[in-house]
């Protein structure tokens, strides 16, 4: 949603000043509207302007002025080349000069009709639209998402007689029976053990509490493994570096689709309620996506664009991307306000206290810091080897039997502790939770000794024996919490990492502030505390050792800082904590850097070798652009297209012979002097419906691509111009230039590819995909792993 | 004369009365809680005068009192919050019956109250609107008598919740509907439809299936069937054709995910 607004903001209403440069390329639609090819559905329903078919049947525009898209082919991709060019990367620059040649077309027209005016501002209003609903729409997808979590997590406990749809919580809401001791009993909450053996107490009880307790845990999990796997396989994972990655540029077809939403949706709901320790953030921004990527194809503006899609994003892929997790966000605080729990708790985590800290306190501050960033690299290095060992041996060919083993010791170890048994997001918000007088958890347990005549603020007390107890469970769920995260997160159901690794954050961070806290108490003549820790006094806010450790940790492992204290700070509401969640995100920062280089999402795009171009590494080394292009010294020569000499045949033999994804164009083979570029697909397409379509071109047909058609001798076959495909202004550089700046281009144009030249001719071609091997054997790894050579 | 008397209902009238939960001076203290000269002055008749005293301690829940207000029109004073309230309530003949059934679930106002001298922690729910969310109006009965209601009410932690059940309701049934949607048509297309296309396809295909219920795939036909939906180009296999189509996918980006492990890994 933001990230759209930001497109708008920036530059979106602003194109129809720019000049044109290049205008018959219009129809790398070809290549691009097939990459959403999911939603055949919805390009039915809307026919492509008539203008656009009336051009394309009349193949000699000369391209100039015109936008031909080749729509009627795109309607009916050809079967078995489903996915022909799946995992492909998009060209910015054609995209964007793409979508000026529209706006500068509707400005135009709207000066000539009211209603071509009107259409030109409703095709500006288009995108608050878009925004709006898709805000609306992941809104309320996070919110049937919350609601049913919470339900069904509630389920595996038992099941509420007053009305199943009940929660725990919602059961209990109106209930009169309610004791201050046992405050989440009452008699319309049924246990499956009152339900089966109709009591509550006992060991028998227990055991089946227990066993249903695993049974729906597994159930839960089963559902949610098998329908991914039959439905949508895209819908697994976090989905946060391939978003990354398809936001920079690169195609994964259908998964962005509907399909992928309603599984996404669906099964995140069983997958979080199964226990399992995941979270529901990262595939929320997954979700999120999909909706705009599905309300997209609602607009024409957006529908024909991939570029615009994407938008401004590769410039600032970071940000874009927290851009949207905000978007989520705020749909969800959208969705809160319009009431569905109403238990005032609008944010997720919402802290209440206010208290205020000290310097001193930075110091453990920073520990939780060092704690975070020692979590972060653990957690990368091991989650990745183990993934690593997923995708390369055996254990990946059996995804279902993986989630269910990791269910059942999970839920089985989950159990007997009663902060591993409530789900995550509630453990979380209870270490964040300061203790008042009313508190009935055992966290809260403590004595209280001294005169609570009046209200206000509660000095630090000592530990009662449920504090003590508290914590040696609160450790356990710690050193469970850790182990089992890594082998979670990556299976094949969908998985946040946000809500474990702030739950393993929060629960260091509280054992941590408990510790102080009774330090303080009992020791209060240290010359570090009997400064500003004077008796009776409230001087440690355990809550907030909590939050900053959660913060700590979340910082360690995704890398970053300053979004995640305004997440942070968005999260709990607190705007007196940005000096200690900065300093503790820094730190632990600082930490996971020295131990590890990159972040969790970082790592998986590395581990799957997708062609994401890091917008933030400098490219430090001394190599020029001809170390890089091909071909190399050895290889054989760069195929190339001659612009008027080559048959129709010569052209089938070279798309057939080789599988490179373009071709140049040079105006003889002697002089290989630069013409343009010619795109594979493009190439293909084109030729396939002029045989069908234009008369006499057979396979000796001359193909040209200059303006006028070469003289040729009489009684040969018709000629086919094919210059509309023609990129007129592909982007070259020479061979002399340092990587550096090509390393600079590619990131900042976001290029496809670039051509190098010698004296103007043409030497070589230097992709993406090279730029990303390069770089990648410039730091010692494995070339090779990058995707799709 | 209703204020004769030192008995603890006369106290509570006169709390009730001077019970200001979002007046400025009181604000410092949370909540907020009796106080002030009523209090004080309770035990001389006729000290806390005003226009409002009857309605104002009346204990009925909220939505009756704004309805026999709204009845009798304005001719009372108002606090502004009192003002606004009103405003957001329904009025009229039909208000009442709505006003009634919509809160009765759906809004509640719970009072926590700690351990105070003998008498033990309680909690309390009422139904009550949000301005009468207090000590005073929930906890019932008081289980303290004269002076220590108010030590006792300034304790308690009382909370104003809204929910919708409504909501929830819908939404619980919207997502197990479409989840047994979806679990009815992952059983149909893996178990279902391959021994319906066998029966159908008889003996000639028999080998064809064979091998694609061999690969324990679901929709490894769908090449097959893809190919003859496409040569007949009716209207009525449009459908089929686009969800064999889809069938293809589906096929695709399960190879990708789980047998050549390319993405998602």
């Amino acid at each position: 949603m933001a990230m759209w607004q930001g497109a708008m903001d920036n530059r979106g209403f602003q194109q129809g000043s720019f000049s044109s440069f290049q205008n018959s390329s219009s129809d790398e639609d070809l290549m691009d509207i097939p990459a959403t090819a999911m939603d055949f559905s919805m390009r039915d329903d809307v026919p492509p302007l008539d203008r656009e078919v009336g051009e394309d049947k009349s193949y000699n525009g000369g391209g100039i002025g015109y936008s031909n898209r080749i729509m009627d082919f795109l309607e009916e991709p050809i079967p078995g080349v489903g996915t022909y060019d799946d995992f492909n990367t998009i060209d910015w620059v054609r995209e964007k000069s793409r979508d000026r040649d529209r706006h500068r077309e509707i400005t135009n027209k709207s000066k000539e009709s009211t209603w071509a005016l009107i259409h030109s501002v409703s095709d500006a209003f288009s995108g608050w639209l878009l925004m709006l609903l898709i805000g609306l729409l992941s809104g309320s997808l996070a919110g049937l998402i919350d609601i049913s979590a919470h339900w069904m997590t509630d389920l595996k406990e038992g099941i509420c007689t007053g009305g199943f749809w009940f929660n725990h919580e919602h059961c209990c809401w109106n209930s009169d029976h309610v004791t201050f001791e046992e405050r989440d009993k009452c008699p319309e909450w049924n246990s499956w053990s009152q339900l089966i053996i109709s009591t509550d107490e006992g060991a028998f009880a227990y055991i089946v509490n227990y066993f249903m307790y695993v049974l729906w845990a597994l159930l839960f999990a089963f559902l949610a493994v098998s329908l991914v796997k039959v439905f949508a396989p895209y819908a697994c994972g976090s989905g946060i570096p391939e978003i990354k990655t398809i936001l920079s540029g690169f195609i994964i077809r259908g998964y962005l689709g509907k399909w992928t939403l309603v599984i996404k949706t669906i099964t995140l709901v069983l997958a979080v309620s199964s226990g399992l320790s995941l979270g529901k953030e990262g595939p929320l921004v997954h979700v999120a996506c999909c909706c705009g990527n599905i309300l997209c194809h609602c607009f024409n503006k957006y529908r024909k664009n991939e570029a615009k899609r994407r938008e401004v994003s590769y410039y600032f892929p970071l940000k874009t991307l927290w851009r949207s997790f905000f978007a989520a966000l705020v749909a969800a605080f959208t969705l809160r306000s319009i009431n569905p729990f109403g238990n005032s708790r609008l944010v997720l985590f919402y802290v209440e206290f206010h208290t205020p800290w000290h310097l001193f306190e930075l110091v453990p501050f920073i520990l939780l810091g060092i704690f975070g960033g020692l979590w972060g690299a653990l957690f990368i290095r091991t989650n990745i080897a183990w993934c690593r060992k997923r995708k390369t041996t055996q254990l990946g060919k059996y995804p279902v039997i993986e989630v269910l083993v990791v269910t059942a010791i999970t839920a089985i170890l989950a159990f007997p502790n009663e902060y591993t048994r409530m789900s995550t997001s509630e453990l979380i918000s209870e270490l964040f939770n300061d203790c008042g007088l009313l508190d009935s958890s055992k966290l809260c347990d403590y004595e209280n000794r001294f005169n609570t005549s009046k209200g206000g603020e509660l000095p630090d007390r000592p530990a009662g024996v449920g504090v003590y107890s508290a914590m040696w469970q609160l450790a356990l769920t710690l050193i469970l919490k850790i182990v089992i995260t890594i082998f979670t997160f990556g299976m094949k159901i969908p998985s946040g990492l946000f809500i474990p690794s702030m739950a393993v954050g929060a629960i260091a961070g509280r054992l941590l502030g408990v510790g102080m806290e009774q330090l303080a108490y009992y020791h209060q003549e240290w010359t570090i505390f009997n400064s500003w820790c004077s008796q009776g006094a409230d001087c440690i806010t355990p809550g907030l050792y909590a939050m900053v450790g959660a913060a700590a940790c979340l910082g360690g492992v995704t890398r970053m800082t300053v979004s995640l204290v305004v997440i942070m700070f968005e999260l709990t509401g607190g705007l007196e904590y940005i000096v200690p969640l900065m300093a503790a995100a820094m730190t632990s920062k600082w930490v996971a850097d020295a131990l590890g280089r990159e972040g969790i999402y970082d790592a998986h795009i590395r581990l799957n070798g997708y062609p994401f171009l890091e917008a933030k590494e400098e490219f430090a080394h001394k190599t020029l652009a001809m170390d890089v292009m091909k071909p190399r010294r050895n290889d054989p020569l760069l195929t190339v297209l001659t612009q008027d000499s080559m048959t129709v045949e010569d052209v089938e033999t070279i798309i057939s012979e080789t599988t490179y994804s373009g071709f140049p164009v040079v105006v003889s083979r002697e002089s290989q002097r630069l013409v343009g570029f010619v795109l594979r697909r493009d190439l293909i397409i084109s030729i396939e419906n002029a045989r069908k379509k234009q008369d006499g071109v057979v396979s000796t047909s001359i193909i040209y691509f200059t303006e006028h058609s070469p003289p040729l001798p009489p009684y040969t076959p018709p000629t086919l111009k094919l210059r509309n495909i023609l990129d007129l202004s592909p982007f070259t550089v020479t061979d002399l230039t340092p990587m550096e700046i090509v390393v600079d281009i590619f990131r900042k144009l976001g290029l496809r590819q670039c051509l190098v030249t010698h004296n103007g001719r043409l030497l070589g071609i230097i992709t993406k995909k090279d730029v990303l091997k390069h770089i990648a054997q410039m730091a010692n790894q494995d070339p090779d792993s990058i995707l799709f050579n | 004369q209703p204020w004769g008397g030192q008995s603890a209902a006369v106290n509570k009238h006169c709390l009730t009365r001077a019970w200001r939960p979002n007046s400025p001076s009181l604000g410092v203290l949370g909540g907020g809680y009796c106080w002030g000269s009523c209090v004080a002055n309770s035990t001389s008749p006729g000290a806390c005068p005003g226009p409002a005293q009857p309605r104002r301690c009346d204990p009925l829940p909220s939505c009756r009192l704004d309805q026999r207000e709204a009845h009798r029109g304005l001719h009372r004073e108002a606090t502004p919050t009192r003002a606004a309230h009103r405003l957001r309530k329904p009025t009229g003949s039909g208000g009442q019956e709505a006003c009634g059934r919509q809160n009765f679930e759906d809004v509640r106002c719970k009072c926590i109250c700690p351990p105070y001298k003998e008498n033990s922690g309680h909690i309390y729910n009422k139904n009550i609107s949000q301005k009468d969310c207090d000590c005073l109006h929930v906890v019932e009965p008081m289980p303290v008598r004269g002076p220590d209601v108010e030590a006792y009410c300034l304790r308690c932690e009382c909370k104003y919740e809204e929910r919708s059940s409504v909501t929830i309701k819908v939404t619980i049934i919207i997502y197990l509907s479409i989840l047994g949607l979806l679990l009815l048509y992952m059983v149909y297309l893996t178990l279902v439809e391959p021994i319906l296309k066998r029966r159908l396809f008889g003996h000639s295909q028999l080998i064809q299936s064979d091998d694609d219920i061999g690969d324990h795939q679901p929709f490894a036909n769908a090449h097959d069937v893809l190919a003859r939906s496409r040569s007949r180009a009716n209207v009525l296999n449009k459908v089929e054709y686009a969800q064999q189509r889809w069938k293809l996918q589906v096929q695709e980006q399960r190879k990708s995910v789980f047998d050549r492990h390319v993405v998602l890994s």
